[in-house]
C-alpha cells in the first residue's frame, strides 16, 4: 500500500478504495502462492531430463541463496563455492523432490547444510548455527545485509546494471512504466492491474512485456561488457 | 514466445500453454530472457545482485552432471495393481501334472507278473540278448512287442 501511495502523489492518480475492494478481493481468490506454481513446472520439467528448466531456477535463486547464505559464511569466495555446490547437490536429488514443501525451502536447506558442512570441516564457525537462527534468516531474507560482502569491482558493476534499469524504467512511456511498476513493486497481479488501469488483461500482459524488453535491450550491451568482470 | 514467458514468469499463462512454452525453450540452445527478467525485477525490488559470472560457472557445472530422471512430480494416488503373470506357474503345473500321469502308466509295466508273463514267450538267449543290448526298460519293452 506505501508504494501506491507513492505512486499516487507521483503523477499517477488512484483511486484507494478502489485498490483496497480489490485486494480484498484478490486475497480470496489469490492462489496461496503462485512462485510456488512456477517452480514446480520446472521441477517436473526438470525431472523429466530438462537441464534448461533447471538452469531457469538458478537464474531465479541463486542471488537470493547468495544473500542467505551470507549471514552464515563470511568469505566471499567460500559463499561462492557453497553456493555452487548446494545447486549441484539440489540437481543431483531433484528426484527426491515431492513437491511437499516449496522448492526454494528445500534449495535453502540444502545451502544451509552445505554451509554447516563446509564450515565444520574447515574448523570454522558458523555465524548461524541453531535452528532459531536459521529461521530468523529464512524469515529476515528481505532485511537488508549487515556486511557488504561485495568486491569493488562488483559493486561498481552492480551500481551500473541499478542505475541503467532506472534510468529505462523513467524513460519509458507511462503506460509501460506503470504496468511493470504494479507488477513488480507492488505485486499486483494481471487481473488487478487490468482493473486499475482500466485496460484488458491482454493489454497488461503486452505491455508489461514490452516494458522489460525495452529494459533488457538497454541491459545487453551492459551485461555482455561486464560478463568478464561482474 | 517471448511474451508468454513473461506471463510465465508472472504465473500469468495459462496451464495449457505452459508445457508448450517449456518444450520450445528447453530446444533452445539458451534463452537469457529469463535471466533478463529475474534481473530486472531483483534490481526493480533492490535485491542483492551478487555475481553473474556465478550464476554461469553453477550452469556449467550443471551441464556437466549426468542428466536426472524420472522424478516424483506427480504423486500417484492411484491403486497399485499387481502385474504378476499367472501364465508360468499355471503351465508349470500343467507339466507336473503331465509328467505324474506318465510315471504312474510306466510304473504299471513295472509290475512282476507282466515281466514273467513276456519271459515265458520268448527264449531265454534272446532276453539276454535284450538285456545287453537295451539301454533303458523303455526300449525292452518296444523292441519285445515289435518281436510279437
Amino acid at each position: 500500500m506505501n508504494t501506491l501511495n507513492v505512486l499516487a502523489t507521483e503523477s499517477h492518480v488512484y483511486n484507494i478504495k478502489k485498490v483496497n475492494n480489490i485486494e480484498e478481493k484478490l486475497m480470496e481468490s489469490r492462489p496461496v502462492n503462485p512462485e510456488r506454481a512456477i517452480d514446480q513446472k520446472l521441477v517436473e520439467k526438470c525431472q523429466k531430463g530438462d537441464k534448461q528448466a533447471f538452469s531457469m531456477l538458478v537464474e531465479k535463486y541463486q542471488r537470493r541463496l547468495t544473500r542467505l547464505l551470507s549471514r552464515m559464511v563470511r568469505d566471499q569466495s567460500e559463499i561462492e563455492d557453497i553456493v555452487q555446490d548446494s545447486f549441484i547437490k539440489a540437481y543431483r536429488a531433484i528426484n527426491n523432490f515431492r513437491g511437499d514443501s516449496a522448492f526454494y525451502t528445500w534449495l535453502y536447506r540444502i545451502g544451509i547444510n552445505t554451509a554447516k558442512n563446509h564450515l565444520v570441516k574447515l574448523g570454522k564457525r558458523p555465524k548461524a548455527m541453531n535452528d532459531v537462527e536459521i529461521e530468523e534468516i529464512e524469515n529476515f531474507e528481505d532485511a537488508p545485509d549487515l556486511r557488504n560482502h561485495e568486491t569493488p569491482e562488483s559493486t561498481m558493476m552492480s551500481s551500473e546494471i541499478v542505475a541503467s534499469v532506472n534510468q529505462t524504467i523513467e524513460a519509458l512511456p507511462d503506460e509501460l512504466k506503470e504496468a511493470i511498476s504494479l507488477r513488480e513493486m507492488d505485486g499486483l497481479s494481471y487481473e488487478e492491474i487490468s482493473d486499475l488501469m482500466n485496460c484488458p488483461i491482454g493489454t497488461v500482459r503486452s505491455r508489461i512485456f514490452r516494458a522489460r524488453e525495452a529494459i533488457a535491450e538497454k541491459l545487453k550491451p551492459l551485461i555482455e561488457t561486464t560478463n568478464k568482470r561482474w | 514466445m517471448n511474451e508468454k514467458l513473461s506471463s510465465f514468469f508472472d504465473n500469468e499463462l495459462d496451464s495449457t500453454e505452459i508445457d508448450k512454452l517449456l518444450n520450445q525453450i528447453s530446444k533452445q540452445k539458451k534463452n537469457s530472457h529469463w535471466a533478463h527478467y529475474q534481473l530486472i525485477r531483483d534490481v526493480i525490488q533492490n535485491n542483492h545482485l551478487g555475481s553473474h559470472k556465478l550464476t554461469k560457472n553453477i550452469i556449467d557445472a550443471i551441464e556437466k552432471e549426468p542428466t536426472q530422471l524420472g522424478g516424483f512430480g506427480k504423486h500417484n494416488n492411484e491403486p497399485r495393481v499387481s502385474k504378476t503373470n499367472y501364465w508360468p506357474i499355471a503351465a508349470s503345473f500343467a507339466a507336473l501334472f503331465v509328467i505324474g500321469l506318465t510315471a504312474l502308466n510306466l510304473n504299471e509295466y513295472k509290475t512282476v507278473d507282466s515281466v514273467i508273463l513276456v519271459e515265458s514267450d520268448i527264449p531265454t538267449d534272446l532276453i539276454n540278448d535284450h538285456f545287453a543290448n537295451a539301454s533303458s526298460n523303455v526300449n525292452f519293452f518296444i523292441q519285445t512287442s515289435y518281436n510279437k
